[in-house]
Protein backbone atom coordinates (compact mmCIF):
# COMPACT_ATOMS: atom_id res chain seq x y z
CA UNK A 1 0.00 0.00 0.00
CA UNK A 2 2.93 2.45 0.92
CA UNK A 3 4.62 2.17 -2.15
CA UNK A 4 1.02 2.58 -4.37
CA UNK A 5 1.26 6.27 -2.17
CA UNK A 6 4.71 7.15 -3.18
CA UNK A 7 4.39 6.09 -6.55
CA UNK A 8 0.94 8.58 -7.17
CA UNK A 9 3.09 11.30 -5.35
CA UNK A 10 5.99 10.93 -7.81
CA UNK A 11 3.52 10.80 -10.71
CA UNK A 12 1.69 13.93 -9.74
CA UNK A 13 5.67 15.39 -9.36
CA UNK A 14 6.73 14.39 -12.85
CA UNK A 15 3.85 15.84 -14.18
CA UNK A 16 4.33 19.33 -12.56
CA UNK A 17 7.51 19.14 -13.31
CA UNK A 18 7.12 18.37 -16.97
CA UNK A 19 3.94 20.49 -17.23
CA UNK A 20 4.78 23.92 -15.11
CA UNK A 21 8.43 24.08 -14.68
CA UNK A 22 9.28 24.87 -18.12
CA UNK A 23 7.62 27.88 -18.27
CA UNK A 24 9.29 28.95 -14.56
CA UNK A 25 12.75 28.43 -15.61
CA UNK A 26 14.95 30.73 -13.23
CA UNK A 27 17.86 32.03 -16.08
CA UNK A 28 17.67 28.67 -17.66
CA UNK A 29 17.47 26.40 -14.89
CA UNK A 30 14.63 24.38 -13.78
CA UNK A 31 15.05 22.48 -10.17
CA UNK A 32 14.61 18.95 -10.07
CA UNK A 33 11.01 18.14 -8.09
CA UNK A 34 11.81 14.34 -8.14
CA UNK A 35 15.57 14.61 -6.56
CA UNK A 36 14.41 17.21 -3.79
CA UNK A 37 11.76 14.43 -2.68
CA UNK A 38 14.07 11.81 -3.06
CA UNK A 39 16.31 14.27 -0.67
CA UNK A 40 13.04 14.44 1.57
CA UNK A 41 12.34 10.78 1.69
CA UNK A 42 15.93 10.27 2.38
CA UNK A 43 15.44 12.60 5.74
CA UNK A 44 12.99 10.36 7.17
CA UNK A 45 15.38 7.55 8.16
CA UNK A 46 13.58 4.52 6.58
CA UNK A 47 16.01 3.11 4.59
CA UNK A 48 13.21 0.61 2.15
CA UNK A 49 11.11 4.04 1.25
CA UNK A 50 14.53 6.11 0.44
CA UNK A 51 15.25 3.52 -1.62
CA UNK A 52 11.87 2.63 -3.22
CA UNK A 53 11.43 6.66 -3.88
CA UNK A 54 14.82 7.11 -5.40
CA UNK A 55 14.71 3.71 -7.84
CA UNK A 56 11.26 5.13 -9.10
CA UNK A 57 12.57 8.64 -9.49
CA UNK A 58 16.00 7.97 -10.84
CA UNK A 59 13.90 5.43 -13.76
CA UNK A 60 11.29 8.77 -14.36
CA UNK A 61 14.34 11.19 -14.63
CA UNK A 62 15.92 8.87 -16.91
CA UNK A 63 13.33 7.84 -19.32
CA UNK A 64 11.96 11.08 -19.43
CA UNK A 65 14.78 12.80 -20.66
CA UNK A 66 16.00 10.33 -22.89
CA UNK A 67 19.38 9.35 -21.03
CA UNK A 68 21.02 6.64 -20.73
CA UNK A 69 18.86 4.62 -18.41
CA UNK A 70 20.72 4.77 -14.73
CA UNK A 71 22.55 7.40 -14.90
CA UNK A 72 19.86 9.21 -12.17
CA UNK A 73 18.73 6.15 -11.64
CA UNK A 74 22.08 4.64 -9.74
CA UNK A 75 22.93 8.52 -8.69
CA UNK A 76 19.75 8.67 -6.99
CA UNK A 77 20.44 5.04 -5.33
CA UNK A 78 24.15 6.05 -4.27
CA UNK A 79 22.63 9.61 -2.87
CA UNK A 80 19.73 7.41 -0.91
CA UNK A 81 22.41 5.24 0.34
CA UNK A 82 24.93 8.42 1.38
CA UNK A 83 22.05 10.35 2.70
CA UNK A 84 21.15 7.32 4.80
CA UNK A 85 24.46 6.04 5.96
CA UNK A 86 25.46 9.64 6.73
CA UNK A 87 22.22 10.79 8.41
CA UNK A 88 22.16 8.58 10.77
CA UNK A 89 25.71 7.46 11.41
CA UNK A 90 26.06 11.82 12.41
CA UNK A 91 22.60 13.19 12.88
CA UNK A 92 21.76 11.92 16.67
CA UNK A 93 19.52 14.99 17.21
CA UNK A 94 16.59 16.31 15.54
CA UNK A 95 16.94 17.82 11.76
CA UNK A 96 17.18 20.90 11.43
CA UNK A 97 17.28 23.71 8.38
CA UNK A 98 21.01 23.50 7.68
CA UNK A 99 21.22 19.58 6.87
CA UNK A 100 18.27 20.18 4.60
CA UNK A 101 20.11 22.76 2.79
CA UNK A 102 23.54 20.99 2.92
CA UNK A 103 22.11 17.69 2.16
CA UNK A 104 20.38 19.60 -1.02
CA UNK A 105 23.37 21.39 -2.28
CA UNK A 106 25.28 17.96 -2.04
CA UNK A 107 22.27 16.09 -3.58
CA UNK A 108 22.57 18.68 -7.11
CA UNK A 109 25.99 18.23 -6.82
CA UNK A 110 26.65 15.02 -6.27
CA UNK A 111 23.84 13.42 -8.45
CA UNK A 112 24.42 15.57 -11.41
CA UNK A 113 27.88 14.88 -11.29
CA UNK A 114 27.97 11.42 -11.00
CA UNK A 115 24.91 11.27 -13.86
CA UNK A 116 27.06 12.79 -16.10
CA UNK A 117 29.83 10.40 -15.71
CA UNK A 118 27.65 7.32 -16.25
CA UNK A 119 26.04 8.61 -19.44
CA UNK A 120 29.53 9.74 -20.65
CA UNK A 121 30.74 6.38 -20.22
CA UNK A 122 27.96 4.45 -21.63
CA UNK A 123 28.04 6.85 -24.47
CA UNK A 124 32.07 6.52 -24.66
CA UNK A 125 31.23 2.06 -24.42
CA UNK A 126 28.41 2.79 -27.08
CA UNK A 127 25.84 1.55 -24.76
CA UNK A 128 24.08 5.10 -25.89
CA UNK A 129 23.26 7.48 -28.03
CA UNK A 130 23.28 10.93 -26.39
CA UNK A 131 25.38 11.98 -23.03
CA UNK A 132 24.44 14.85 -20.59
CA UNK A 133 25.91 18.00 -22.41
CA UNK A 134 28.74 18.97 -20.04
CA UNK A 135 28.05 22.43 -20.32
CA UNK A 136 25.42 22.59 -18.32
CA UNK A 137 27.65 22.23 -15.28
CA UNK A 138 29.23 25.44 -16.47
CA UNK A 139 26.21 27.01 -17.06
CA UNK A 140 23.86 26.15 -15.37
CA UNK A 141 25.08 24.51 -11.91
CA UNK A 142 24.27 27.70 -9.41
CA UNK A 143 20.85 28.66 -10.44
CA UNK A 144 19.95 25.23 -10.31
CA UNK A 145 21.50 24.89 -6.66
CA UNK A 146 19.43 28.16 -6.26
CA UNK A 147 16.34 27.45 -7.43
CA UNK A 148 16.48 24.18 -5.18
CA UNK A 149 17.52 25.46 -1.81
CA UNK A 150 13.99 27.45 -2.84
CA UNK A 151 12.10 24.81 -3.00
CA UNK A 152 13.53 22.36 -1.10
CA UNK A 153 11.35 22.74 2.14
CA UNK A 154 7.74 22.25 0.30
CA UNK A 155 9.26 18.90 -1.39
CA UNK A 156 10.88 18.04 2.37
CA UNK A 157 7.53 19.04 3.73
CA UNK A 158 5.73 16.71 1.14
CA UNK A 159 8.12 13.78 1.89
CA UNK A 160 7.32 13.88 5.59
CA UNK A 161 3.28 14.57 4.70
CA UNK A 162 3.58 11.44 2.52
CA UNK A 163 5.63 9.50 4.89
CA UNK A 164 3.21 10.55 8.23
CA UNK A 165 -0.02 9.77 5.70
CA UNK A 166 1.41 5.94 5.17
CA UNK A 167 2.36 5.46 9.09
CA UNK A 168 -0.98 7.07 9.87
CA UNK A 169 -2.55 4.62 7.25
CA UNK A 170 -0.63 1.70 8.82
CA UNK A 171 -1.60 2.76 12.40
CA UNK A 172 1.77 4.05 13.93
CA UNK A 173 2.42 6.85 15.42
CA UNK A 174 3.79 10.02 13.32
CA UNK A 175 5.92 12.86 13.37
CA UNK A 176 5.10 16.66 13.19
CA UNK A 177 6.62 17.93 10.01
CA UNK B 1 25.63 -4.89 13.35
CA UNK B 2 27.14 -4.25 10.12
CA UNK B 3 25.27 -2.26 7.38
CA UNK B 4 25.95 -5.17 4.55
CA UNK B 5 24.05 -7.73 6.92
CA UNK B 6 20.99 -5.71 7.20
CA UNK B 7 17.68 -5.94 5.57
CA UNK B 8 18.24 -2.15 4.16
CA UNK B 9 21.59 -3.12 1.69
CA UNK B 10 19.44 -6.12 0.70
CA UNK B 11 16.49 -4.09 -0.96
CA UNK B 12 19.15 -1.62 -1.36
CA UNK B 13 20.56 -4.49 -3.96
CA UNK B 14 17.20 -5.42 -5.17
CA UNK B 15 17.06 -2.05 -6.24
CA UNK B 16 20.56 -2.42 -8.17
CA UNK B 17 19.32 -5.34 -9.65
CA UNK B 18 15.98 -3.68 -11.10
CA UNK B 19 18.16 -1.20 -12.60
CA UNK B 20 20.63 -3.85 -13.90
CA UNK B 21 17.79 -5.49 -15.56
CA UNK B 22 15.82 -2.41 -16.89
CA UNK B 23 19.38 -1.20 -18.53
CA UNK B 24 19.67 -4.58 -20.32
CA UNK B 25 16.27 -4.29 -21.68
CA UNK B 26 16.66 -1.20 -22.89
CA UNK B 27 20.20 -1.86 -24.41
CA UNK B 28 18.81 -4.94 -26.50
CA UNK B 29 15.72 -2.52 -27.79
CA UNK B 30 13.03 -4.57 -25.17
CA UNK B 31 12.46 -1.40 -23.26
CA UNK B 32 9.92 0.26 -25.03
CA UNK B 33 6.97 -0.76 -22.94
CA UNK B 34 8.76 0.29 -20.01
CA UNK B 35 9.51 3.76 -21.39
CA UNK B 36 6.21 3.60 -22.73
CA UNK B 37 4.87 3.15 -18.87
CA UNK B 38 7.31 5.72 -17.11
CA UNK B 39 6.53 8.75 -20.20
CA UNK B 40 2.56 8.40 -20.40
CA UNK B 41 2.11 8.02 -16.58
CA UNK B 42 2.20 11.31 -15.51
CA UNK B 43 0.77 13.03 -19.31
CA UNK B 44 -2.57 13.38 -17.47
CA UNK B 45 -1.10 15.26 -14.60
CA UNK B 46 1.53 17.40 -16.77
CA UNK B 47 -1.57 18.25 -19.76
CA UNK B 48 -3.91 19.78 -16.90
CA UNK B 49 -1.16 21.67 -15.00
CA UNK B 50 0.70 22.68 -18.59
CA UNK B 51 -3.17 24.06 -19.50
CA UNK B 52 -3.53 25.95 -16.26
CA UNK B 53 0.01 27.59 -16.74
CA UNK B 54 0.29 28.11 -20.22
CA UNK B 55 -2.24 30.70 -20.53
CA UNK B 56 -0.75 32.86 -17.63
CA UNK B 57 2.73 32.16 -18.68
CA UNK B 58 1.42 33.77 -22.05
CA UNK B 59 -0.47 37.23 -20.97
CA UNK B 60 2.37 38.03 -18.98
CA UNK B 61 5.03 37.12 -21.71
CA UNK B 62 2.55 39.37 -24.24
CA UNK B 63 2.53 41.91 -21.77
CA UNK B 64 6.36 41.97 -21.70
CA UNK B 65 6.79 42.18 -25.06
CA UNK B 66 4.14 44.44 -25.89
CA UNK B 67 6.47 47.14 -27.74
CA UNK B 68 8.44 44.57 -29.35
CA UNK B 69 5.26 42.60 -31.16
CA UNK B 70 4.16 45.93 -32.05
CA UNK B 71 7.97 46.64 -33.74
CA UNK B 72 7.77 42.77 -35.58
CA UNK B 73 4.40 43.23 -36.93
CA UNK B 74 5.30 46.71 -38.62
CA UNK B 75 8.32 44.88 -39.86
CA UNK B 76 6.79 41.35 -40.95
CA UNK B 77 3.52 43.54 -42.47
CA UNK B 78 6.12 44.59 -45.09
CA UNK B 79 8.19 41.64 -45.21
CA UNK B 80 4.58 40.23 -46.36
CA UNK B 81 3.93 42.84 -49.33
CA UNK B 82 8.07 41.63 -50.89
CA UNK B 83 7.35 38.22 -49.97
CA UNK B 84 4.25 38.23 -52.26
CA UNK B 85 5.76 40.11 -54.98
CA UNK B 86 8.54 37.34 -54.28
CA UNK B 87 6.18 34.71 -54.61
CA UNK B 88 4.52 36.06 -57.90
CA UNK B 89 8.08 36.11 -59.55
CA UNK B 90 8.72 32.59 -57.86
CA UNK B 91 5.23 31.32 -59.51
CA UNK B 92 6.33 32.75 -63.54
CA UNK B 93 9.96 31.06 -62.98
CA UNK B 94 7.94 27.60 -61.26
CA UNK B 95 6.27 27.79 -64.77
CA UNK B 96 9.15 28.59 -66.71
CA UNK B 97 11.08 25.63 -65.22
CA UNK B 98 7.91 23.09 -66.22
CA UNK B 99 8.00 24.44 -69.38
CA UNK B 100 12.02 23.60 -69.71
CA UNK B 101 11.85 20.39 -68.32
CA UNK B 102 8.96 19.45 -70.24
CA UNK B 103 10.61 20.50 -73.54
CA UNK B 104 13.91 18.50 -72.54
CA UNK B 105 12.37 15.36 -71.17
CA UNK B 106 14.23 15.81 -67.84
CA UNK B 107 12.96 12.92 -65.13
CA UNK B 108 11.52 14.15 -62.29
CA UNK B 109 13.09 13.12 -59.10
CA UNK B 110 11.42 10.90 -56.32
CA UNK B 111 9.69 13.48 -53.92
CA UNK B 112 10.62 12.67 -50.04
CA UNK B 113 8.23 10.76 -47.82
CA UNK B 114 7.67 11.85 -44.27
CA UNK B 115 6.42 9.69 -41.40
CA UNK B 116 4.13 12.05 -38.72
CA UNK B 117 5.33 11.56 -35.53
CA UNK B 118 4.40 12.85 -32.03
CA UNK B 119 6.81 13.81 -29.23
CA UNK B 120 6.70 11.69 -26.40
CA UNK B 121 8.80 13.63 -23.55
CA UNK B 122 10.45 16.74 -24.19
CA UNK B 123 13.50 17.11 -21.87
CA UNK B 124 11.81 18.45 -19.44
CA UNK B 125 15.21 18.99 -17.70
CA UNK B 126 16.76 20.41 -20.79
CA UNK B 127 20.19 17.53 -20.12
CA UNK B 128 20.56 16.38 -23.67
CA UNK B 129 18.75 18.31 -26.30
CA UNK B 130 17.09 15.12 -27.01
CA UNK B 131 13.29 14.36 -27.91
CA UNK B 132 11.72 10.96 -27.91
CA UNK B 133 9.07 10.32 -30.59
CA UNK B 134 6.48 7.65 -31.05
CA UNK B 135 7.96 6.20 -34.09
CA UNK B 136 10.63 3.41 -34.03
CA UNK B 137 11.75 0.67 -36.07
CA UNK B 138 7.95 -0.56 -36.69
CA UNK B 139 7.55 2.81 -38.71
CA UNK B 140 10.59 2.43 -40.74
CA UNK B 141 12.60 4.71 -38.90
CA UNK B 142 16.47 3.96 -38.76
CA UNK B 143 19.11 5.57 -37.15
CA UNK B 144 20.70 8.95 -39.32
CA UNK B 145 17.33 10.13 -40.67
CA UNK B 146 16.70 13.70 -40.49
CA UNK B 147 13.03 15.14 -38.32
CA UNK B 148 11.63 18.21 -39.58
CA UNK B 149 8.50 19.76 -38.30
CA UNK B 150 6.72 23.05 -40.16
CA UNK B 151 9.46 23.02 -43.09
CA UNK B 152 12.70 22.87 -40.92
CA UNK B 153 15.13 20.77 -39.98
CA UNK B 154 15.16 19.78 -36.29
CA UNK B 155 17.45 17.06 -35.97
CA UNK B 156 18.22 13.68 -37.21
CA UNK B 157 17.91 10.06 -35.63
CA UNK B 158 20.45 8.66 -33.00
CA UNK B 159 18.16 5.48 -31.89
CA UNK B 160 15.49 3.84 -32.96
CA UNK B 161 13.88 1.43 -30.56
CA UNK B 162 11.00 -0.69 -31.68
CA UNK B 163 8.36 1.48 -31.27
CA UNK B 164 9.97 4.88 -30.05
CA UNK B 165 13.15 6.96 -31.12
CA UNK B 166 15.35 9.36 -29.90
CA UNK B 167 16.13 12.60 -31.61
CA UNK B 168 19.06 14.39 -31.02
CA UNK B 169 18.19 18.22 -31.75
CA UNK B 170 20.02 20.68 -34.30
CA UNK B 171 20.59 22.74 -30.77
CA UNK B 172 22.54 20.05 -29.59
CA UNK B 173 26.66 20.02 -29.25
CA UNK B 174 26.82 16.95 -30.61
CA UNK B 175 24.73 17.47 -33.76
CA UNK B 176 26.22 18.33 -37.19
CA UNK B 177 25.45 17.94 -41.07
CA UNK B 178 26.17 19.00 -44.64
CA UNK B 179 24.44 22.27 -45.20
CA UNK B 180 24.60 25.37 -47.57
CA UNK B 181 23.84 28.83 -47.76
CA UNK B 182 20.74 28.68 -50.37
CA UNK B 183 21.75 32.27 -52.51
CA UNK B 184 25.54 31.36 -52.91
CA UNK B 185 25.37 27.68 -52.76
CA UNK B 186 28.76 27.72 -50.81
CA UNK B 187 28.62 24.80 -48.46
CA UNK B 188 29.78 24.09 -44.92
CA UNK B 189 28.29 22.28 -41.22
CA UNK B 190 26.01 23.27 -39.61
CA UNK B 191 26.52 21.94 -35.79
CA UNK B 192 24.51 22.81 -32.68
CA UNK B 193 26.36 24.93 -29.87
CA UNK B 194 25.20 25.18 -25.89
CA UNK B 195 23.60 28.25 -25.13
CA UNK B 196 23.72 30.08 -28.41
CA UNK B 197 21.61 27.87 -30.62
CA UNK B 198 23.03 27.01 -34.17
CA UNK B 199 26.34 27.47 -35.99
CA UNK B 200 26.89 27.04 -39.57
CA UNK B 201 31.05 26.62 -39.23
CA UNK B 202 33.68 25.32 -41.91
CA UNK B 203 32.33 28.12 -44.87
CA UNK B 204 35.98 29.05 -46.87
CA UNK B 205 36.81 32.57 -46.43
CA UNK B 206 35.71 33.51 -49.77
CA UNK B 207 32.27 32.50 -49.16
CA UNK B 208 29.42 35.05 -49.33
CA UNK B 209 27.45 35.36 -46.61
CA UNK B 210 24.66 38.06 -45.17
CA UNK B 211 22.74 38.55 -42.58
CA UNK B 212 19.33 37.03 -43.39
CA UNK B 213 20.62 34.45 -46.05
CA UNK B 214 18.67 31.17 -46.11
CA UNK B 215 20.91 27.83 -45.06
CA UNK B 216 19.57 24.67 -46.28
CA UNK B 217 20.45 20.81 -46.07
CA UNK B 218 22.99 20.44 -48.77
CA UNK B 219 22.33 16.88 -48.84
CA UNK B 220 25.50 14.96 -49.13
CA UNK B 221 24.26 12.62 -46.14
CA UNK B 222 21.63 10.75 -48.00
CA UNK B 223 19.51 10.08 -45.04
CA UNK B 224 19.16 13.77 -44.16
CA UNK B 225 17.00 15.49 -48.08
CA UNK B 226 18.41 18.27 -49.82
CA UNK B 227 16.86 22.02 -49.22
CA UNK B 228 15.01 21.39 -45.82
CA UNK B 229 15.45 24.60 -44.78
CA UNK B 230 17.44 25.26 -41.28
CA UNK B 231 17.36 28.63 -40.73
CA UNK B 232 18.43 32.14 -41.21
CA UNK B 233 22.37 33.67 -41.11
CA UNK B 234 22.01 36.18 -37.87
CA UNK B 235 25.46 37.62 -37.68
CA UNK B 236 28.87 35.98 -39.16
CA UNK B 237 31.25 35.49 -36.49
CA UNK B 238 34.47 35.56 -38.60
CA UNK B 239 38.50 36.98 -37.99
CA UNK B 240 40.61 37.76 -40.62
CA UNK B 241 43.25 35.43 -39.46
CA UNK B 242 40.72 32.44 -39.31
CA UNK B 243 40.95 29.51 -41.40
CA UNK B 244 37.18 29.45 -41.98
CA UNK B 245 34.26 31.45 -41.74
CA UNK B 246 31.49 31.01 -39.51
CA UNK B 247 27.92 32.09 -38.62
CA UNK B 248 25.15 31.86 -36.28
CA UNK B 249 21.80 30.51 -37.63
CA UNK B 250 18.23 31.47 -36.40
CA UNK B 251 15.64 29.29 -36.60
CA UNK B 252 11.85 30.22 -35.82
CA UNK B 253 10.93 26.75 -34.54
CA UNK B 254 10.78 26.73 -30.40
CA UNK B 255 12.62 23.38 -29.83
CA UNK B 256 11.40 23.34 -26.21
CA UNK B 257 8.00 23.04 -27.35
CA UNK B 258 8.05 20.13 -30.42
CA UNK B 259 4.55 18.46 -30.11
CA UNK B 260 4.85 17.03 -33.53
CA UNK B 261 7.63 16.36 -35.84
CA UNK B 262 8.00 14.54 -39.45
CA UNK B 263 11.05 11.83 -40.30
CA UNK B 264 12.41 12.22 -43.81
CA UNK B 265 12.47 8.68 -45.41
Amino acid sequence: MKYVIYLIVIIILAGIQTGLFPYLKFFGAVPDLLLLFVVGSCLQREAEDAFFVALLCGLFVDLQNGVFVGSYTLSFLLLALLLYLVIGRLVVFELNFKYLVAATVAAVVFTGFLAWLISAAAVHFGWAAAAIDPHIWRSRLPQEIAYSLILCYPLYSLATWTHNSILKLQGKKYRII
Amino acid sequence: MRFIYTKAFAFFSVCVAIVAIVTFLEAKGYGGPIQAVFINAPRPVAAAVSSLARPVRNFFSTVYNLKKITDQNVQLTSQVYQLQQQLADFNQATRENQDLKQELGFVAGAKNQFTPCTALAQNPLGLTDTLIINCGQDNGVTEGQGVITQGYLVGKIIYAGKTSSTVLLITSSQFSSDALVSSTGDSGVVEGSFGSGIILDQLSQSAVVNKGDLVVTAGINPQIPKNLLIGQVGSVLSAPGDLFKKATLVSPIDFSNLQFVFVAQ
